[in-house]
């Protein structure tokens, strides 16, 4: 049974081979369709991880909540949160192990003569390095005194301190923000890009006076971390209750990572629900195709199947002949189909600077899907090839 | 005496249903083919030699009657067991080869071996022996449509004889070839019978069949003659 299933496809390939042109047209059902959901669901995959990098860009890792100002992202909030929340929420919601502030803002940095635009202008608080990743290099960071005291204190990314200062020192040299003047205290450590952001080209101050700069004493956001963080729900829903009594406002909204991973989550399987469809017609396609370009095959050696026969092939090995020769069709439009979509989407993400994941178990279902199709649409085929009476398929001209 | 019967058709009667009439292509026969023998069968178009033919080779069925092969009697298998049958007890030649246009000449041969299950390097071995008695050693690895009449008809002698069949069934095995080819394919089938193969051919050449020990004659469906071959009459 197996070398006879070996030897089923040797021929099968033969016959395939023998007719390139025929078989790649009948293969394309079958490419498209596997090619789309390939295609999208690779695509999918690299979109969680960028949505994931993004997420944890705005410092919202698994271990913390956002809580951010507004609550339609698409009209520009205004905050009604102040410094004060911080001590009122942590005095409130006893789970919560810290909460780190940031407003972010724009604006320039100018030493002497020189001008650069950072990536981020962050009024923080004193805890942003420590919660949110990261090390200073030379110096220091602000102290909660130096933040609750509005220092004009700043501490920068590597970039800007070589832009300035080349291999100077940055300590101690005071640089224009705004009009302002602030005395550069620390120089974090390198660490690249986040998403689109680089942080290596951030500048940070004390969020008190950050409020100076952008003329309000609100606060834009909080990175609010649980003690326990199983809780997280609870802890927001606190928080939520909390602020809501002290500003008398629901004008905020909370993003977990797992919160915004599963919104892309849910928006990829609607997408991947859409082109599913799409591609199951495409597969149903290019199956009547197989069936079609089967029926021909069996038409065409009606002779070559007498013969067969009468040299002692069973209806079973007819059968499997003709099986075989569908399933292939259909599984090499598969494999096809999962390579052109893999490099699709590679390029596309290529293109996008997004993250490249292939995704191992819809490789795997594309290849059972297209086997399938070919097993299921040449069944008919077959049987009809090893139905027939060989002395009439002897005597077919 | 029995164990050298290949053959025996018992009353063998063969219908066709043609639209509304009933064609009698056997109108009863009786036959019995020992072991060792060569037999030719004759008879004018449409007297039932083919049909005859596919009956003994488990092609086909009779619509009444009995055939034993090697004393089987194969009314009682079903088409799964005639098919091992022809794989096994039968080799055919047909007039126009039939050989597999995209197979190479031991490919072709190997065919039978294939569905009988044996594996490749047995096959491959068993081929080339059968290749080298009909004389086609150098033409093994060469496809149908690179072969004359001549050598395709003993590329499918080789086919026929891959299972070591019990008989060999030929259907006007030379009337496809030039009458040199022909003269070779009966001289095979002659020295395949002189080793004791037994052999059945269709033919309407009376030459041909006078290369035989046996002429059987049939005509509407009735074996009208059944005739030893004498020394004289070869």
């Amino acid at each position: 049974m197996i070398y006879s299933l070996w030897e089923e496809m040797k021929q099968a390939w033969r016959a395939l081979m023998s007719n390139k042109v025929r078989s790649a047209l009948t293969m394309l059902g079958v490419i498209i369709g596997i090619f789309s959901v390939i295609t999208l669901v690779t695509i999918g995959e690299g979109a969680k991880a960028y949505v994931t990098e993004q997420i944890q860009s705005l410092g919202a890792g698994y271990d913390s909540f956002v809580m951010v100002a507004g609550k339609d992202h698409s009209v520009p909030p205004t905050p009604k949160f102040v410094y004060a929340d911080i001590a009122y929420m942590e005095l409130k919601v006893p789970e919560i192990r810290d909460i780190v502030g940031l407003n972010p803002g724009g604006g320039e940095v100018t030493y002497g003569k020189k001008t650069i635009k950072p990536s981020l202008v962050g009024g923080v608080t004193a805890n942003y390095l420590d919660l949110m990743g990261g090390k200073v290099i030379e110096g220091r960071f602000f102290t909660a005194a130096e933040v609750d005291s509005r220092k004009k204190v700043m501490v920068i990314g590597p970039t800007i301190a070589k832009e300035f200062f080349g291999t100077g020192l940055a300590v101690g040299e005071k640089i224009k923000l705004r009009g302002d003047s602030y005395q550069i205290i620390g120089v974090m450590e390198a660490r690249g890009s986040v998403g689109p952001m680089d942080l290596d080209k951030r500048v940070v101050v004390p969020i008190t006076i950050s409020q100076n700069m952008l003329g309000t004493d609100k606060i834009m956001r909080f990175n609010i971390f649980p003690k326990d963080i199983s809780k997280i729900t609870e802890v927001q829903e606190k928080v939520r209750q909390v602020m809501m009594r002290r500003i008398r406002s629901d004008d905020f909204s909370f993003m977990t990572q797992q919160g915004i991973l599963s919104i892309v989550n849910n928006i990829l399987a609607a997408l991947t629900g859409f082109v599913s469809g799409i591609a199951a017609i495409s597969l149903l396609v290019g199956g009547i195709g197989i069936m079609n370009i089967m029926l021909v095959a069996v038409n065409e050696r009606i002779r070559e199947i007498g013969v067969r026969k009468a040299i002692g092939a069973k209806k079973r090995d007819i059968v499997l002949q003709f099986m075989v020769e569908a399933m292939m069709i259909s599984l090499l439009g598969g494999i096809i189909g999962i390579i052109v979509g893999i490099f699709g989407a590679f390029l596309i993400i290529w293109f996008i600077k997004g993250s490249f994941v292939v995704a191992w178990w819809a490789v795997i279902m594309a290849t059972v899907v297209s086997a399938s199709v070919g097993i299921f649409f040449g069944v008919y085929p077959a049987f009809r090839a090893a139905e027939l009476d060989p002395v009439v398929a002897l005597r077919y001209e | 005496m029995k164990d050298n019967v290949v053959v025996r058709i018992t009353e063998v009667k063969r219908f066709y249903q043609m639209g509304m009439v009933a064609v009698h292509a056997l109108g009863g026969i009786n036959l019995k083919v020992e072991k060792s023998e060569f037999v030719s069968i004759m008879g004018p178009s449409g007297c039932g030699k083919s049909t005859l033919m596919h009956i003994i080779g488990c092609l086909d069925r009779p619509t009444s009657g009995h055939v034993h092969l090697d004393e089987v009697d194969i009314d009682k298998l079903d088409d799964n067991e005639l098919a091992a049958i022809r794989n096994k007890k039968v080799g055919f030649v047909f007039q126009t080869f039939n050989l597999l246009p995209k197979l190479k000449a031991i490919e072709n041969v190997e065919l039978p071996l294939i569905y009988a299950g044996v594996g490749l390097p047995a096959r491959r071995k068993k081929a080339t022996e059968l290749l080298e008695i009909v004389g086609l050693k150098d033409r093994m690895y060469h496809r149908p449509s690179e072969l004359s009449g001549g050598q395709s008809q003993r590329v499918a002698v080789a086919r026929a004889l891959a299972n070591n069949p019990s008989i060999i069934l030929a259907d006007e095995p030379t009337g496809n070839l030039d009458s040199k080819s022909g003269e070779e394919i009966i001289r095979l089938f002659q020295e395949l019978n002189s080793r004791g193969i037994t052999l059945i051919i269709v033919t309407h050449d009376q030459e041909i069949a006078n290369h035989g020990k046996r002429i059987i004659r049939l005509k509407d469906g009735l074996v009208v003659a059944d005739d030893r071959v004498t020394a004289r009459s070869r």
